[in-house]
C-alpha cells in the first residue's frame, strides 16, 4: 500500500505520525511510504533519515493526497485539505469528530475512511492512542506545577520537594488514571507529598500497591476535595470521562479557599477542563491567575515535548499502521475490534455513534460496511 | 540582647532572616526581637505572625540600627544602609566580602562587627549556612532543566523521564558535592539516566551507596567530561571551590558538540560559573542561546522559592543566632569555633584572610580580639 506522511500544520503541532524507524519497517512489509517534506523536523528526525530510511520525500501535500491510498497524521485535517480528500481513501490519525461539526460533514462528503486514533480501543476498555499522550502529559503536569510555583512565575514561591529540615510541597490529583498515575510517580520521585482521589476503589488498592510511601490514595468526593484542595500547593486536574464533558471538580468557592500563589494544572482542559475557573491556554501563554490561583491549563501539552511525544506516539500507532496497511482496512477492522472500533466516517456513512449523536446524522453500524 | 530583622532591599530578594518560629525561640531566650515592616511578606509571614511570636514591629531600618545590638539580614547591607551601621553593632548576614571592596571598607570604617554566613565552617570543612541554599539551588537546577527542554521554551522539545517506551533524557552533574547530591536525586526521581561527574573518589563511593540505579558515578576528567556533553539533554553545573572562581569545566569547543535545544544549567554562577559560555541572568530573564544550547544561569536561583529558601535558611543559622545573643560574640567565638570563622571584619580590623589577601589589607588574626 502507499502511505503518506503529512507534515502538521497545526499552530504550535511538531510531532509527526510516523518516524524514520516507522518507515523502515513499513518498508520491511512490502509497502511505499511518502513524506512530506520537514515532515519531521519539530521532532528532530530530518529529511535525509526518512530518505535512509527508505521513503520517498514529497514536497507538494497535494502529492500525497493524489498517490496515498492512506494518509497519515497526528492532527485532523484543516480546512485547506478538505477537497484534497479522496474517496475510498483512508485517513488515519486524531479527530475528535464530536467536537467539529464542519470538518465531520468534510468528511462525510469526501467518501474517505476515517479511522479516529482515539476511538481505537482494546476490550479492557482501554485506550491505547491515548494512553502514550496521557503518560507524557501528566509528568509534564508536575515539572509545571513546581516550575509555576516560583515567585517570578506568579507562585508562593516554595520548592515542590522541600529540602532537609523544611517541609515539602503537597500534591493533589484529581484521578488515578494514566495521567494521574503518572504524574503522581513524578511528584513522589520529587519528594512532594502526594494525594490522589479517585473514585474507583479497585483503583485506589492498585495504586497503594504499586505507588511509593509519599503518595496517599484517597476515595474521591466533593468533601474530600474541598478539604485537600486547602493544603495543595499544586492540584493537578486528570479526569478523563472518555467523549464526554469533563465535571467541574474543582468550584470557584474551593478556589477561594487555596492558597495564594499555588497552582492549578488542568490536563484535562482538551475536554472542557475539571476547574470551573478554567480556560485553555497556549505554550507561548501558559498561565493565568484567579484569586490568586495560577492557572495552567494548555491543552495539548505533549507538543511541548516533541521528540519524546513522537516517539511515545508513534510506538503506539505504528502496529496498527502495519495491519491496516497489510489486510486493507475492511480486512483488518472484521479481524480487529479494536480498529473496527476507530472507525468513524467510512464512505459517507457517520459509523461511530458519539459523532452521530452530537449533530443529530444518522448512524451506520461499520458491520454493515464490511 | 536586642536584635533586629531588616527587610531585604536588594532586587529580586524576598526571604527574611528570622522567621516568626525563630523570633519566639529568641523570646525564651530572653531577647527582644525587632522586625522592619513588611520584612516577611514574600516569605508568606505577616506582621501579625511576628507580633503573636513576641516581636516589635519597627517601621525603619534606621530605627533598628539605632537600636539594635545586633542586626540581621540574608544578603549584604546595601550603600543606603552604610551610615547607619554603628561601632560595636554585631552584623550577621551574608557578606562575600572578598568580591566587594567598596563594602569591606565601609565595614572597616564603622567598627562593626561583622560575622558572615558563608565563611561560617564546621570542622569537617562543610559551610553548615551556605548547605540549605546548595539543596534549594540543586534541587531547582532540575526543574529548570525539566522546563527549558520544552520547544516553546528554546529546548528540543523532550520530557525528561521519558514515558513507557521513549528512552529518557540524559543529565549530566558535574560536581558530586551537596548541590550536586540534590541535583542528582531529584533528577532520578523523575526518571532520568543521570551521571554525576566527581574528583573525590570516597564521595563517588559514598555516591555509589546511596543514590539509586539511575545515577551512574564517573570520575571526572576533561575526557570524561567532553565525552558525557555530547549526550547529555540536561548539564548542570555544581561545582563550588570555597571562596575561589569557579574552573570552567565546559569549555566553548565541548558546547559546540553539545545536542542542539540541550539546556545547561549553571549553580556555580555566583562564583563565575563552571561553563565558559555563562553569563549571570536573573529570575526575569533567565535564559538565553549560544550554539543553540539553552543556558540557564539565574544568580541566587533560592530567590525564586522564598518560601522554602527562608526556612532553610533560618533553619541553620538560628541556632549560631541564639548562641550569639546568648554569650554575646566575644564568648561564642572562643567557644565555638565554627562561629570564630565567621569573623570577617570586626571592629575596624579585618580578620578574615581571603578578604585581607583580596584587597591587600593588613590581616588581623581574630583570636588578638578575643
Amino acid at each position: 500500500m502507499k502511505v503518506g506522511v503529512l507534515k502538521e500544520i497545526k499552530a504550535e503541532e511538531n510531532r509527526v505520525s510516523m518516524t524514520p524507524a516507522g518507515v523502515e519497517v513499513m518498508k520491511q512489509n512490502g509497502h511505499t511510504i511518502l513524506v512530506e517534506k520537514n515532515a519531521g523536523t519539530g521532532s528532530g528526525f530530518d529529511n535525509e533519515a526518512y530518505v535512509k530510511a527508505g521513503a520517498e520525500v514529497v514536497v507538494a501535500t497535494e502529492d500525497i493526497f493524489n498517490r496515498c491510498e492512506m494518509i497519515m497524521r497526528v492532527k485532523e485535517p484543516q480546512p485547506s485539505e478538505y477537497e484534497l480528500i479522496r474517496e475510498g481513501q483512508i485517513f488515519f490519525n486524531y479527530l475528535h469528530l464530536a467536537a467539529a461539526e464542519e470538518l465531520a460533514h468534510a468528511l462525510i462528503k469526501s467518501g474517505s475512511v476515517c479511522i479516529a486514533y482515539e476511538t481505537i480501543q482494546k476490550e479492557d476498555g482501554s485506550l491505547p492512542l491515548l494512553t502514550p499522550m496521557s503518560e507524557v502529559a501528566g509528568p509534564m503536569a508536575v515539572q509545571e506545577g513546581a516550575k509555576y510555583l516560583e515567585m517570578a512565575q506568579g507562585g508562593q514561591g516554595v520548592l515542590l520537594g522541600g529540602v532537609p529540615g523544611v517541609d515539602p510541597g503537597t500534591v493533589l490529583i484529581i484521578g488515578g488514571g494514566v495521567v494521574g498515575i503518572n504524574a503522581a510517580r513524578k511528584a513522589c520521585g520529587l519528594g512532594a507529598k502526594v494525594y490522589i482521589v479517585e473514585a474507583n476503589l479497585e483503583r485506589l488498592r492498585y495504586l497503594s500497591d504499586v505507588m511509593p510511601n509519599n503518595c496517599f490514595l484517597i476515595m474521591s468526593s466533593p468533601a474530600a476535595i474541598r478539604e485537600l484542595v486547602q493544603i495543595a500547593d499544586v492540584v493537578i486536574g486528570s479526569v478523563l470521562v472518555t467523549g464526554s464533558k469533563t465535571p467541574k471538580f474543582v468550584t470557584r468557592e474551593m478556589v477561594k479557599t487555596m492558597r495564594t500563589g499555588s497552582v492549578l494544572v488542568d490536563v484535562a482542559i482538551d475536554q472542557g477542563g475539571c476547574f470551573e475557573t478554567s480556560k485553555e491556554t497556549t505554550h507561548s501563554n501558559p498561565t493565568y491567575t484567579v484569586d490568586g490561583i495560577v492557572h495552567y491549563a494548555v491543552s495539548n501539552m505533549p507538543g511541548a515535548v516533541p521528540k519524546t511525544s513522537t516517539l511515545a506516539l508513534t510506538n503506539a500507532t505504528l502496529p496498527y499502521v502495519i495491519e491496516i496497511a497489510n489486510k486493507g482496512w475492511q480486512k483488518a477492522m472484521r479481524e480487529n475490534s479494536e480498529i473496527k472500533l476507530g472507525a468513524n466516517v467510512v464512505k459517507g456513512k457517520v459509523t461511530y455513534k458519539g459523532v452521530a449523536d452530537a449533530f443529530g446524522l444518522e448512524y451506520v453500524p461499520i458491520d454493515s460496511l464490511l | 540582647m536586642d536584635i533586629g530583622i531588616l527587610k531585604e532591599i536588594k532586587a529580586e530578594e524576598n526571604r527574611v532572616c528570622m522567621t516568626p518560629a525563630g523570633v519566639e525561640v529568641m523570646k525564651q531566650n530572653g531577647h527582644t526581637v525587632l522586625v522592619e515592616k513588611n520584612a516577611g511578606t514574600d516569605s508568606g509571614f505577616s506582621e501579625e505572625a511576628y507580633i503573636n511570636a513576641g516581636a516589635e514591629i519597627v517601621d525603619t531600618p534606621a530605627e533598628i540600627f539605632s537600636r539594635a545590638e545586633m542586626v540581621m539580614h540574608v544578603k549584604e547591607p546595601l550603600p543606603a544602609e552604610y551610615e547607619l551601621i554603628r561601632e560595636d553593632q554585631i552584623v550577621f548576614t551574608y557578606l562575600h566580602l572578598a568580591a566587594a571592596e567598596e563594602l569591606t571598607r565601609v565595614l572597616i570604617k564603622s567598627g562593626s562587627i561583622n560575622i558572615a554566613y558563608e565563611t561560617i565552617q564546621k570542622q569537617d570543612g562543610s559551610l553548615p549556612l551556605l548547605t540549605p541554599m546548595s539543596e534549594v539551588a540543586g534541587r531547582m537546577a532540575i526543574q529548570q532543566g525539566a522546563k527549558y527542554l520544552e520547544m516553546a521554551q528554546g529546548g528540543h522539545g523532550i520530557l525528561l523521564g521519558g514515558v513507557p517506551g521513549v528512552d529518557p533524557g540524559s543529565v549530566l552533574v558535574i560536581g558530586g558535592g551537596v548541590v550536586g547530591t540534590h541535583a542528582a536525586k531529584m533528577a532520578c526521581g523523575l526518571g532520568a539516566k543521570v551521571y554525576v561527574l566527581d574528583m573525590d573518589l570516597d564521595r563517588l563511593r559514598y555516591l555509589s551507596d546511596i543514590m539509586p540505579s539511575n545515577c551512574f558515578l564517573v570520575m571526572a576528567s576533561p575526557a570524561t567530561v567532553r565525552k558525557l556533553v555530547k549526550e547529555a539533554d540536561v548539564v548542570v553545573g555544581a561545582v563550588l571551590i570555597p571562596g575561589a572562581k569557579a574552573p570552567k569545566l565546559v569549555t566553548r569547543e565541548m558546547l559546540k558538540t553539545m545536542k542542539k535545544g540541550a539546556v545547561l544549567v549553571d549553580v556555580a554562577i555566583d562564583q563565575g560559573g563552571c561553563f565558559e559560555t555563562s553569563k549571570a541572568t536573573t529570575h526575569s530573564e533567565p535564559t538565553y542561546v549560544v550554539d543553540g544550547v539553552v543556558h540557564y544561569c539565574v544568580a541566587n536561583m533560592p530567590g525564586a522559592v522564598p518560601k522554602t529558601s527562608t526556612m532553610a535558611l533560618t533553619n541553620a543559622t538560628l541556632p549560631y543566632a541564639v548562641e550569639i545573643a546568648n554569650k554575646g560574640w566575644q564568648k561564642a567565638m572562643r567557644e565555638n569555633p565554627e562561629i570564630k570563622l565567621g569573623a570577617n571584619v570586626v571592629k575596624g580590623k579585618v580578620t578574615y584572610k581571603g578578604v585581607a589577601d583580596a584587597f591587600n589589607l593588613e590581616f588581623t588574626p581574630i583570636d588578638n580580639l578575643l
